[in-house]
């Protein structure tokens, strides 16, 4: 939505006037979930919403516009008004990978700015117990002779998959999967015995002794299974981009408003029961930067994601 | 075995009635329960809100609660909104979830007779044994069924999803050519949007919005809801309401009724427990399977389709078995089978629980809290149903003038909130329209939608299985769980060709009755008066 | 096929030969559509491959229904497409009630989205007076806007200014 749930011509004026920075916010901010009802981001931003207000004084109203992957979401957002009360919290390839393989006349990079990064996904490369896998060199003796299987949302480790396979010499095979759930039950079944997704889907079955972790994604080890080395402690140097979800605001909003919902922000995720709740118990990292830190990274990534994307093999007509 | 059953369900039960208790007497977990099964069942007959976003919405609500109180609620909207979504499908030719649409079948041609009443009435009883089987299932024979539900490989539930969609492509009235015309149709249909292995988009038109496909809300309201308001209108006096206005104790189904609805009651939740192995579109093949499979032992075939309640009761018992079934694998796995199921677990987590495996032996409180909720909370919905079927009996004494304008803003505000996208009310136009040129044409929309939502499960495990198989096509014989379900399918063809030969070449089966499948206000033409002048 | 002996005429009238019809240009249309997405190998099967089947089965059914329809002995019944008192008014004001909601809801907001989606859908009716279907619009706008806007909460303005032109 365009315009915001309130009653007529206040929220016209309103919405008309030059966007104050000190008396901001004077009412509900809407934020846009790009995953649909039930997504990780939707939850996120319901707990953050129902937090957010001791530190603006105000509070969110969370709209689902799921769709292409975030895109949708990401449209709506940026049609909005730029005055602080609409805001959106996309998965990063909706901004980093979206535009490199569907090019379109909408450019996220110019019509949204970044205001913070909530938190990492931490993915982990797990594979079945079921086969007495140690290591990633066991991993690649067996392949040679038994017919493997893997499941990578993220291209990122799609990437990592296809360099693997090429320094080994072997061929395992991506099979597409839509959600986690379905992966893991294909893990226990024996038809997929290898997954790189979110720890918090594969946790208990850790646990349990039914998958083994091989790996974590990003700089440090996950509380929730500190046992499993990162891919850096295992030997693996080179960069793998995490994936992460980012809140933006359309293109045009003050700086100071920025800033000042990057503070509040930070602030709810700094506080550490909703840290552990919210976030590290659904296997998420959390990051507090600002939003000047993202948008420096942010150009980073993007200068990284075409050179995944052709790595990953999947998308042929990338150039 | 039994015996830790029982216990658990023993303790179950002390969990849900007992402490904290509110004012001192109202059992606390109990409370959530309710507000949960009432919140769900209202919700659920509104077309397009369903309970995923409806617990989305409560779920801060529950931040601050005791994880018990929380699941019980959040799971009581689940099975709550199954209820209510068998109303509208029953009253309106509305189904709000694809399940429901094979209600449609014969619930709303009873509604045009006025017997509207004792469809719901017999509903809510085959939802509630349906349940029943779907909890007793999960209580005794959870173990069990995980062990079977490890067998399905993606070979074993493609094979699976080929025999229900040709079981559920014969289920309407008419030709079955044209009913395998309208399953291929809805495959389709599903197809269409971003291909989920090499992310290319899919008869799309540059659109958007499409890339997620068709918004199934807007086909299923605008096949069923549409189409069948431009069937009604100014026709006939669709619906009979010489009933509407008698007393509850008048609606009440004859002991005569109650003998026929009870076998197909039985094997319908027999058939939905099977099919929730299955996870995600568990209760749609389970409906749409357990009609034909009724139809097909009928000895009255033709007249499924023109208000038998056989055709009521059977789907929405299996459909309701299916619903409960489909909580075995997310609590005594972990694995979600659905997006809600996903958030139940999610909610979960947030908590600080890990479901998976470990669950019932280190939160017994909340697994077995569940489970005798669920019996509760089912028990609650018979007791809210039934008083409401009296209300929702007397809605049907609106005149249609003023029944089907109100019903359009339902179905566009639904679609709507399906998505929070005005695109998708445009989808629901260009549908309805196509639906009733179908309708004319003498093809009956329901196995679209069965098609629509298997089609992307039966896409993408059909390309699972050649990828693992690295592209042998023999895996689907080779594999033995496999092999028998591709042995009933060609059994399935075999006696339909066998039965077509059989007969005289084109009139096997009335061929008169047999071409005429929409057209209930034909049938009920001797009934027919001209639309009545405002007063 | 046997030498029909009905005339073209009456081939025509039938209905099944018009949903014959249908079938194969829809099987056609999504067919060619398919195949100019990549169709791949058995193994790594292409976006085109299950479409393109389905299209070929769809053009394929049509033709079995369309030529069930040359066989004689069905024509009794009614076999006409339209219904014996076609609503042509009634129809139209059912497909645009959508329309209107889309528009009005969109620059408009809630109140004057439901209010017009009702108002045109009872327009349809042969029985209806401006009167009444004010009256029934209002109503189902009082309801429809606080059960959905208040109590559900239905991300959508309710009542706005050309929001976004």
């Amino acid at each position: 939505m365009r315009c915001p749930m309130l009653l007529t011509l206040i929220a016209l004026g309103a919405a008309t006037l030059p966007a104050a920075a000190d008396d901001y916010p004077s009412r509900p901010i809407h934020a846009i979930a790009s995953q649909g009802p039930g997504g990780l981001s939707d939850l996120f931003m319901r707990a953050l919403g129902d937090q957010i207000g001791q530190a603006l004084g105000t509070s969110i109203v969370v709209e689902d516009r799921a769709g292409a992957e975030g895109t949708i979401g990401a449209k709506a957002c940026a049609d909005a008004a730029p005055d602080g009360y609409t805001i959106c919290i996309l998965p990063g390839e909706a901004i980093v990978i979206n535009p490199i393989i569907q090019p379109s006349d909408f450019d996220p990079s110019q019509r949204l700015v970044p205001v913070a990064r909530p938190y990492y996904l931490t993915q982990m490369f797990a594979v079945s117990a079921a086969l007495d896998i140690k290591s990633f060199a066991d991993l690649a003796a067996q392949a040679k002779t038994k017919p493997f299987n893997y499941m990578a949302p993220s291209l990122s480790k799609v990437a990592f998959m296809e360099a693997f396979n090429k320094q080994n010499g072997i061929d395992i095979v991506r099979i597409p999967f839509k959600g986690g759930g379905d992966a893991v039950n294909a893990m226990l079944t024996g038809t997929t015995q290898i997954a790189i997704f979110g720890i918090g889907n594969l946790v208990s079955f850790i646990r349990d002794g039914k998958i083994v972790g091989l790996a974590i994604d990003g700089d440090q080890r996950s509380p929730l299974a500190p046992e499993i080395p990162t891919f850096k402690e295992v030997g693996y140097q080179e960069h793998i981009a995490a994936t992460f979800f980012g809140i933006f605001a359309p293109a045009g909003t003050p700086k100071p408003i920025v800033d000042r919902l990057n503070a509040a922000i930070v602030a709810v995720e700094s506080k550490p029961d909703f840290q552990q709740k919210f976030l590290i118990n659904r296997g998420l990292t959390p990051v507090l930067e600002s939003a000047d830190a993202f948008s420096k990274e942010l150009v980073a990534d993007r200068a990284e994601g075409r050179a995944v994307v052709k790595a990953s093999g999947l998308y042929p007509d990338v150039k | 075995m039994i015996e830790t059953a029982l216990a658990g369900l023993w303790y179950g039960f002390t969990v849900a009635f007992g402490p904290p208790f509110l004012l001192g007497f109202i059992p606390h977990n109990l409370m959530f329960c309710f507000i949960g099964v009432f919140v769900g069942n209202m919700v659920g007959v509104l077309p397009g809100m369903g309970p995923l976003a409806t617990i989305s919405i409560l779920l801060p609500l529950t931040f601050g609660m005791k994880p018990v109180g929380a699941i019980l609620m959040l799971g009581g909207v689940m099975y709550g909104a199954q209820y209510g979504g068998a109303i509208c499908s029953i009253l309106l030719n509305l189904p709000c979830h694809p399940p429901h649409a094979v209600t449609c079948l014969d619930g709303y041609p009873m509604t045009k007779q006025g017997r509207g009443g004792v469809a719901l009435g017999l509903t809510v009883f085959a939802s509630f044994v349906g349940a029943s089987w779907g909890i007793t299932e999960m209580v005794f024979l959870s173990p069990l069924l995980v062990k079977a539900a490890l067998q399905f490989g993606p070979a074993e539930v493609c094979s699976l999803m080929l025999l229900g969609l040709l079981a559920g492509s014969t289920l309407a009235r008419g030709s079955p050519l044209k009913g395998v015309a309208m399953t291929v149709l809805g495959l389709f249909l599903g197809s269409v949007g971003t291909d989920l292995e090499t992310g290319s988009e899919r008869y799309t038109f540059g659109m958007t919005e499409l890339d997620d496909g068709i918004e199934l809300i807007a086909l299923a309201l605008g096949l069923f809801g549409i189409a069948e308001f431009m069937n009604s209108v100014n026709q006939v006096a669709p619906i009979n309401t010489k009933y509407t206005n008698v007393g509850l104790k008048d609606m009440r189904p004859s002991g005569a009724e109650f003998k026929r609805a009870f076998f197909p009651m039985w094997r319908g939740t027999i058939i939905g427990s099977l099919c929730s192995l299955i996870p995600g579109t568990g209760p749609t093949i389970a409906s749409f399977v357990s009609y034909a499979a009724e139809k097909k032992i009928s000895r009255h075939p033709e007249k499924f389709g023109t208000g038998l309640i056989e055709g009521v009761v059977c789907p929405e018992a299996s459909t309701h078995s299916s619903v409960q079934g489909d909580f075995i694998p997310t609590m005594s796995l972990g694995i979600p089978g659905d997006a809600v199921m996903a958030l139940l677990l999610g909610a979960l987590m947030i908590q600080g629980i890990v479901p998976g495996p470990q669950l019932i032996t280190q939160h017994p409180d909340i697994f077995w809290g569940l489970v005798a909720s669920f019996w509760i909370g089912n028990i609650m919905l018979v007791l809210l149903n039934v008083p409401l079927i009296g209300i929702w009996v007397k809605m049907l004494a609106i005149p249609y003038k003023y029944l089907y304008p109100s019903a359009m803003f339902f179905v566009c505000i639904g679609v709507y909130a399906a998505n929070n996208d005005f695109f998708q009310v445009g989808e629901v136009v260009v549908i309805g329209l196509f639906g009733y040129v179908l309708l004319r044409l003498g093809f009956h929309p329901a196995p679209i939608l069965l098609g629509f939502v298997l089609g992307p499960r039966f896409e993408e495990n059909f390309r699972r299985a050649m990828l693992i198989s690295r592209g042998d096509i023999g895996v689907f014989v080779e594999r033995p769980i496999s092999a028998v379900f591709v042995a009933l399918c060609i059994l399935l063809i075999g006696s339909q060709i066998y039965f077509r030969l059989k007969g005289d070449k084109p009139r096997d089966l009335k061929p008169a009755g047999e071409t005429k499948p929409v057209d209930i206000p034909r049938e009920l033409s001797p009934q027919r008066v001209p639309a009545t002048p405002a007063e | 096929m046997r030498p029909s002996h009905s005339t073209l005429r009456d081939l025509l009238a039938k209905r099944d030969f018009y949903a014959g019809g249908l079938m194969l240009l829809l099987g056609l249309g999504i067919a060619l559509k398919g195949t100019t997405y990549r169709a791949g190998t058995l193994m790594h099967m292409g976006p085109g491959f299950l479409p393109t089947a389905l299209g070929v089965v769809l053009v394929l059914i049509g033709i079995a229904i369309a030529a069930a329809a040359l066989a004689p002995g069905e024509s009794e019944g009614d076999e006409s497409i339209l219904p014996p008192h076609p609503q042509w008014w009634a129809w139209l004001c059912i497909l645009m009630s959508p329309v209107c909601f889309i528009f009005f809801g969109r620059y408009f907001g809630m109140i004057p989205g439901t209010f017009m989606c009702v108002f045109v859908a009872a327009l349809g009716d042969k029985g209806a007076t401006w009167l009444s279907t004010i009256i029934l619009s209002a109503i189902v706008t009082v309801f429809g806007v606080a059960l959905f806007s208040y109590f559900l909460q239905v991300p959508m303005p309710v009542l706005t200014w050309r929001g976004g032109l």
